[in-house]
């Protein structure tokens, strides 16, 4: 990493062989205007990004949440962008709340979420239609972590010897039903879209969006939860030791 | 800073060729690396200037066998022998466990010898080491010389300067032609690993 | 001066090792001490890295940066770190004596990394305080 004479970071990631979230890791300046702090809105959220891949800590973290939260404002019209930024804000209050017991996949996801919102910003050219799928894939990446992080916990609490292997993968179900993964699955509207993608081609209309959308609050609010059960079912096990 | 494993039970100890610049260091290991490659699995590691001088150090690991139930694994390093790197020399000694002094027997040298073994002391001072405690044999390199006719300084007069009070045992050596190469190491071997198992007593 | 470190300490640190670092994706972890003796040492099959030479450089490399700390007025420096291509390395200081290497590919990030590291360094150091003997 470079700091240039301008005071903008100059970060290198060499592209690598496809990871199982799919992320393409290009540079963090790839963007034509990304260099330039005057018609690059995202200059301060990129440099958190950049930061982050140096050094996690709260000071850095609550930069990019207040960032977040700022972006969140100057784009309260735009739709697309306001739901890229709910899924930065999601992965970011992860990180934030788990630290080095964070899934390493997570810096990976919030990289891809930020270049894809920043194509999006700073194309002129780009359709909506484009956005959108743009934001579909990055939200099937989300749901992909979250998946991994339900998987690890039910192995980790299996190793523990806090529940037998049937139970983990009852567990394992539940919590994915709670953070709505399978409901959104099997909800009648999330099977409409699928017919809509399959007749369109991949094209993500409004309802979609909107769903998308209403998906992801959704997702936000099982998360917290879930971590609220996560924090009763500690302290049940604690008096249970004592 | 030797390391006992008693898991694996292993010991790994430190052993530092020291002397002035040109003196004939790293052409010692060079040696012993030549001798025994068959029995090192690794290459020799240096780190040189462009004009051959070392400059930071030379490296190999020695697989010396079991010693009294126990794996006995040696680190042969070498430290740049001139004035300037005195910085690196101490970082080099860090933990060390014992030492081959090189002594230039060219009389030219005599000077630069007894500034060399002060240097010594005064960086294993450093690390609240003293020279009288840590294993330590003299070569006097360089008896390959004699033969071309080139003055060296005789045996008593190397003794008085650098051995008259450490009373260190002593080989004359030719690290070029392997005079006393090997039985210098297998010295210092000796008394660092006896040293080792005493203190572990 | 020599030390002794005793099967369930070794074992201990085997554990944070695997558990800490190499089940979170990272290559290659060894602990040295700062002569350069390698301690424990965990690899993922594929890499045949000396690991000896290794050590004796990253004692000496990490002994040569501190002591330039030093000579800019810097007590330490928090990070020592080389990035390469494929595969990049991480130095961390365990109590006074001994370094944590960290050798890690393009999946992990750094930060992360350094998340991980702080968390094991500090188990291991509560494993090697008993030990040191003088």
């Amino acid at each position: 990493m470079v700091v240039q004479r301008d005071g903008t970071l100059n970060f290198e990631e060499e592209a690598g062989p496809k990871d199982p979230l799919g992320t393409t890791q290009e540079p963090l300046n790839s963007a034509k205007d990304a260099g330039d702090p005057v018609n690059n809105p995202l200059t301060e959220l990129k440099s958190v990004i950049l930061s982050l891949e140096w050094e996690i800590t709260d000071a850095v973290l609550g930069r990019f949440v207040d960032e977040i939260d700022r972006l969140k404002d100057a784009y309260s019209d735009d739709e697309v962008v306001v739901s890229f930024l709910g899924l930065l804000d999601s992965v970011g209050r992860y990180i934030k709340a788990h630290k080095g017991k964070a899934h390493p996949d997570a810096g990976k996801l919030l990289n891809s979420i930020y270049l894809s919102v920043e194509r999006v910003i700073l194309s002129k050219d780009m359709t909506d239609q484009e956005k959108r799928a743009k934001l579909s894939s990055e939200l099937e990446r989300f749901k992909a972590l979250k998946e991994k992080i339900a998987l690890r916990k039910a192995a980790v609490e299996r190793k523990q010897g806090l529940m037998g292997p049937d139970q983990a993968k009852v567990a394992a179900r539940a919590q994915k039903d709670e953070h709505g993964i399978q409901k959104a699955e099997s909800s009648p509207d999330e099977a409409k879209e699928r017919q809509l993608e399959a007749h369109e081609g991949h094209v993500i209309p409004d309802e979609s969006l909107r769903l998308a959308v209403e998906g992801l609050k959704q997702l936000v609010q099982e998360e917290f939860k879930a971590l609220r059960e996560e924090l009763r079912q500690l302290r049940e096990s604690k008096e249970r030791l004592i | 800073m030797a390391f006992v494993n008693t898991k694996n039970r292993e010991i790994q100890a430190k052993i530092v060729y020291y002397g002035p610049g040109r003196g004939g260091k790293t052409t010692n290991l060079e040696y012993l690396y030549n001798k025994f490659k068959a029995r090192v699995k690794t290459e020799l590691v240096t780190i040189k200037t462009h004009g051959d001088r070392t400059l930071f150090f030379d490296f190999f690991p020695f697989d010396v066998g079991t010693i009294n139930g126990y794996d006995v694994k040696i680190q042969l390093y070498t430290v740049p022998g001139q004035v300037k790197y005195d910085a690196t020399r101490r970082l080099v000694l860090r933990g060390v466990d014992g030492i081959v002094f090189v002594a230039d027997s060219m009389s030219v040298r005599r000077e630069k010898n007894v500034l060399s073994l002060r240097n010594l002391q005064k960086n294993l001072k450093t690390f609240n080491r003293s020279i009288f405690k840590v294993p330590i044999v003299l070569q006097y390199n360089k008896k390959d010389l004699a033969e071309q006719g080139i003055p060296l300084l005789p045996l008593q007069t190397l003794e008085k300067d650098l051995n008259s009070q450490l009373r260190a045992p002593t080989f004359e050596a030719s690290a070029l032609t392997g005079l006393n190469v090997v039985p210098t190491m297998k010295k210092i071997i000796s008394i660092t690993v006896a040293s080792l198992f005493k203190e572990l007593k | 001066m020599t030390y002794m470190l005793g099967q369930q300490q070794l074992d201990a640190i085997e554990e944070v090792l695997l558990h800490d670092l190499f089940d979170v994706g990272m290559d290659c972890i060894f602990l040295i001490d700062m002569a350069g003796n390698v301690i424990a040492n965990l690899d993922n099959g594929e890499i045949k890295h000396d690991i000896y030479s290794l050590a004796a450089l990253a004692a000496g490399n990490f002994a040569a940066v501190s002591t330039m700390a030093e000579i800019v007025g810097e007590h330490e420096f928090s990070l020592l770190f080389h990035k390469g291509e494929k595969e990049s390395i991480h130095f961390s200081r365990v109590a006074s004596d001994f370094l944590l290497i960290t050798i890690f590919g393009k999946g992990i990030s750094l930060g992360f990394l350094r998340l991980k590291v702080a968390e094991a360094t500090e188990k291991i150091k509560r494993i090697l305080e008993p030990s040191v003997v003088r």
